[in-house]
């Protein structure tokens, strides 16, 4: 006997054999349009009503009970880079993969192994990278970077460059910096809050902003997260005294910040000014799903220019000390 | 973390040769602390953003001074930390006397909204004394050190 239960003996009062029998006529067993299943769905296993070998069915063949059925369009031939990637199917059947991003060739010449630690410095950027060099070259020399249409930079002092309101030149709304001593504090937390409820959008209007994420050190990272989740006020000390810090707003550690005591603060709607931006440019994000993949991905890259010179007022800079 | 805000300057208060009493007769010049706003002006919005936005949670108020700098070796001065409430009355909260060429700091409870901080004396000759001041608010818990 060959299977799984070659060396079993007593299994099922003691008829492993049928069982097995059983179990192969089912694995043999063809159903029309099987071709379109991942795997099949194995009618009958239940009915032998061994939870055993049903089990031992689905741990080999890697289902989950029943068939997934396919779209025609996950078998057709996707560009894929060279290196090895799984087909992954989710609730929608939508492809995962890099099928949409473009993938510099260049990039294999530099994989074998003898020669990568020598090119490790030189290795080409993916445009993914490149995107998030710019980012980040933005944030970093966003107080004294200017380009774009109205030649703002990313953070104002208040003093040389105030923040605009769009009809009524010539009023200042003071600075999107803060400076403050230390590093992460209910004061700091405070200020950044207040910034966001005395907000006066681009129109002359009070509209209020909570924070939506942080960027800043991964040492900061953990003191914000403890500011942000304790219980408590933990610089009180006292259990009794709850947290005056609300909200969770993520918070993203990174190492590439040019001051390493810098905190990025993101209010609500800083990726609206994404679409705003981009529909003042004539360029709306309209998405064409499944074809003109590479002209979307220039679009989105196009339009956070936009969200980096012009509408900059939803980014906040806390400066400490460092 | 800390027991104790960080200090923040308040460019108000600072003194820049400052020669003689001043006289303190309204609160008007009193700069709040605590409370920021936003509001609409003729058809537009202007905030006004508070230096300790997180005032309210402490329950000691500290104010430090930077390295004073004098007419002449000789000054004496007080500075004098003042507050106001609702009604327009002005308090006294404490006095920092020059000692050893530097002020010492001046504690006070976070009971009042508007404070203020004049030149109470000075004498000597060629009376100037330019200085600065940051607040800080603490818990009574905390550590009493600047």
């Amino acid at each position: 006997m060959a299977g799984p239960f070659a060396h079993t003996r007593g299994v099922q009062d003691s008829n492993a054999q049928q069982v097995w029998r059983a179990y192969e006529s089912i694995m043999r067993k063809r159903y029309p349009g099987v071709e379109d299943m991942v795997g099949a769905q194995f009618w009958g296993t239940n009915e032998l009503e061994i939870s055993g070998l049903h089990n031992e069915v689905l741990y080999h063949t890697g289902l989950l009970g029943s068939a997934a059925k396919l779209g025609r369009d996950l078998r057709t031939p996707v560009p894929m880079a060279t290196y090895e990637t799984v087909d992954q199917v989710v609730a929608d059947y939508e492809i995962l993969g890099i099928g949409f991003e473009y993938y510099p060739d260049e990039l294999e010449d530099f994989l074998y192994p003898d020669v990568v630690l020598d090119k490790l410095g030189d290795l080409p950027i993916l445009l993914a990278d490149a995107e998030e060099d710019e980012h980040f070259a933005a944030y970093n020399n966003g107080e004294t970077l200017t380009g774009g249409w109205t030649g703002d930079p990313l953070f104002v002092d208040g003093a040389a460059q105030n923040l605009q309101v769009i009809g009524r030149p010539g009023v200042n709304l003071g600075s999107n910096i803060i400076t403050t001593a230390g590093g992460p504090s209910y004061h700091l937390i405070s200020l950044v809050e207040q910034y966001g409820h005395n907000f006066v959008n681009e129109e002359g209007r009070i509209s209020p902003l909570n924070v939506d994420r942080v960027m800043c050190s991964r040492q900061n990272k953990r003191l914000l997260d403890l500011y942000y989740g304790a219980p408590y006020n933990i610089e009180q000390g006292k259990e009794a005294i709850p947290n005056p810090a609300e909200g969770r707003p993520q918070v993203i550690a990174t190492h590439r910040l040019a001051n390493p005591n810098d905190m990025i603060f993101f209010f609500e709607g800083w990726d609206e000014d994404l679409k705003e931006r981009s529909k003042w440019r004539g360029q709306a994000m309209t998405e064409t799903v499944g074809d003109l993949n590479e002209k979307r991905v220039v679009s989105i890259i196009r339009s956070r220019y936009a969200y980096y010179w012009f509408f900059n007022r939803r980014v906040l800079l806390v400066r400490g000390h460092a | 973390m800390y027991k104790a805000s960080p200090r923040v300057f308040i460019t108000e208060w600072a003194k820049t040769a400052v020669s003689a009493t001043e006289v303190v007769a309204n609160d008007n010049d009193f700069i709040s602390l605590g409370t920021s706003y936003a509001r609409m002006e003729a058809g537009y919005a202007t905030a006004t953003n508070a230096p300790m936005p997180d005032w309210v949670l402490y329950d000691r108020g500290r104010v430090v001074f930077t390295i004073p700098t004098l007419g002449n070796a000789d000054n004496a001065s007080i500075l004098e930390l003042l507050a106001s409430d609702a009604d327009g009355n002005i308090y006294s909260l404490g006095r920092s006397t020059l000692a050893n060429g530097t002020f010492p700091p001046i504690e006070f409870d976070v009971t009042y909204e508007k404070y203020h901080l004049r030149v109470l004396t000075i004498t000597g000759t060629t009376q100037a004394v330019t200085v600065g001041a940051a607040v800080q608010g603490f818990y009574r818990s905390g550590l009493a050190t600047t």
